[in-house]
């Protein structure tokens, strides 16, 4: 079992147009990977510097295996998912009845066909 | 910063759920301290003279001045971005407890097993769930308290490490400051009161329960809530503390606790929690399981009776966008009129000031707002 990602309860929204809040939210989410990859970075360097070992050039000449390429890819589809999820929200209310109303299912319906 | 207690129940964020940690502290301490008063600033720029315009006089109450600030661009980035590093709070708990909730079950398992401070966990799987815990979750916490299954705890780290990160942990590294609070108000009201059986009402994980053993080592402390997976990980932490502490599974409005239990039975923000028709039963199960010269003590969110209209509209905010649907009544309410209506004569009640102070609950002085707690103390 997974832990639910939304809160149960009223969802209001904050400008004229909806799509405002969602960009907001992607926004926010993405500020908050750089901030991580910003730490993260920082991380190694001071590592790397520690250890005599950082060199900007091999930054640009580095040979990446197979497996390296497939971690990489990895951690950028998650990447990916992480600051898009704002919109697998709108998908779960779409496949969960209890979270929107009749109205909403038919017009939703009617779009998609 | 993290300077929360690592107890051996808390989730252990790896490197990168700490950043993310560490952005939406970051987040929201810039918004707490440069962005908040922003809103005061536009009200007095912009929206109050608006509404002046429209109407001719000032705004009379909160739900006047939220008609103008709702329509002002400031606020609303303001607002939704209060929403979205509310949301993210909890998202970046739920990634650490999605990666390590094994481990953290394992963890519990032990400790329930070894229960190094001899405390006693009692759960009823037939206890009915009050609507007002389950109709939305509080604070946003997807799951709420009671969380989707009824096996699992996940729901109790959740809460620990999220309720540190919204507090920004000027709740102390326990999240336990209010209780301090509440025994300044306390030993004003009964210098030397010194209780030998304590009852903590909605205790969730505990984390008001377990200050109340330890300011008063010798006493028997009991911790109910209706939550199972609250009281799961509120055992496996209080052990991990290494104080002893008993928890059960039971709704503060009817207990099965004999009349005459306890000498002292307190909450801390569970009032507004509740409900209105909740309260009165709160407060008569009070009466009716203090012995005689026990004293009831209630802690809740401030009030907002004394506040100005745009102050108390951004009081208002938590109930409107942070699933606190009731918090506004109890900061507009008397609360010596339910506990009246539950039987306690008024002679009994008291209602004492707190307002917040430097040393307890603000852990620096980057809030310029002076606000008066609810405090409400009852002496059977």
């Amino acid at each position: 079992m997974s832990s639910p990602r939304t809160a149960k309860g009223r969802k209001p929204g904050y400008f004229a147009d909806p799509a405002t809040d969602k960009l907001l939210q992607m926004v926010v989410t993405l500020a908050g990977e750089l901030s991580v990859v910003r730490d993260r970075l920082d991380l190694i360097e001071r590592l790397a510097t520690q250890a005599g070992a950082f060199d900007r050039g091999k930054l640009e000449t580095m040979q990446l295996t197979e497996a390296d390429i497939t971690e990489r890819d990895a951690g950028r589809a998650d990447f990916v998912a992480r600051v898009l999820r704002v919109l697998d929200q709108d998908l779960e209310e779409i496949t969960n009845p209890e979270a929107r109303g009749f109205d909403e299912l038919v017009e939703v319906l009617g779009r998609k066909d | 910063m993290n300077m929360q207690h690592h107890h051996a129940m808390l989730p252990r964020a790896n490197r990168d759920e700490a950043a993310r940690q560490d952005f939406v502290t970051a987040l929201r301490a810039h918004m707490g301290s440069t962005l908040m008063p922003g809103n005061q600033a536009v009200y007095e720029a912009r929206t109050k003279g608006a509404f002046v315009a429209e109407h001719g006089r000032l705004p009379a109450n909160r739900q006047e001045v939220a008609k103008v600030m709702k329509r002002d661009p400031f606020y609303q980035f303001w607002s939704a971005l209060q929403r979205v590093s509310q949301q993210a709070i909890w998202d970046s708990v739920t990634d650490t407890i999605e990666r390590d909730h094994a481990a953290l079950n394992q963890a519990a398992s032990r400790i329930a097993a070894e229960n190094p401070a001899g405390g006693v966990l009692r759960l009823n799987p037939n206890l009915p769930i009050p609507g007002y815990v389950t109709a939305a979750d509080i604070h946003l916490m997807p799951g709420g308290y009671v969380g989707q299954d009824p096996a699992e705890m996940r729901q109790g780290p959740l809460y620990d490490r999220g309720l540190y990160l919204y507090l920004d942990g000027r709740c102390g590294p326990e999240n336990d400051g209010l209780v301090h609070l509440l025994r300044q108000a306390l030993e004003r009201h009964s210098p030397g009161f010194s209780p030998k059986r304590i009852l903590d009402l909605g205790c969730t994980i505990g984390n008001s329960t377990v200050p109340w053993k330890k300011l008063f080592p010798d006493a028997e402390v009991t911790g109910i809530d209706v939550s199972a997976a609250a009281l799961r990980y509120a055992h496996a932490r209080a052990e991990a503390l290494g104080v002893p502490v008993t928890f059960v599974q039971a709704n503060a409005e009817s207990t099965e606790f004999e009349p005459g239990s306890f000498d002292l039975v307190t909450s801390s923000l569970l009032l507004h929690e509740t409900s209105a028709s909740a309260l009165p039963r709160i407060f008569g199960e009070c009466r009716r399981l203090l012995a005689p010269g026990g004293i009831m003590a209630h802690f809740d969110v401030p009030q907002v009776r004394d506040l100005d209209p745009l102050q108390a509209f951004l009081a208002s905010w938590e109930e409107e966008n942070n699933n606190e649907n009731f918090s506004h009544l109890i900061r507009e309410l008397d609360l010596a009129v339910p506990a009246q209506q539950a039987g306690w004569p008024a002679s009994a009640l008291s209602q004492p000031t707190i307002a917040m102070t430097g040393d307890v609950y603000v852990r620096s002085a980057d809030s310029p707002r002076q606000v008066t707690w609810t405090v409400l103390l009852g002496q059977a």
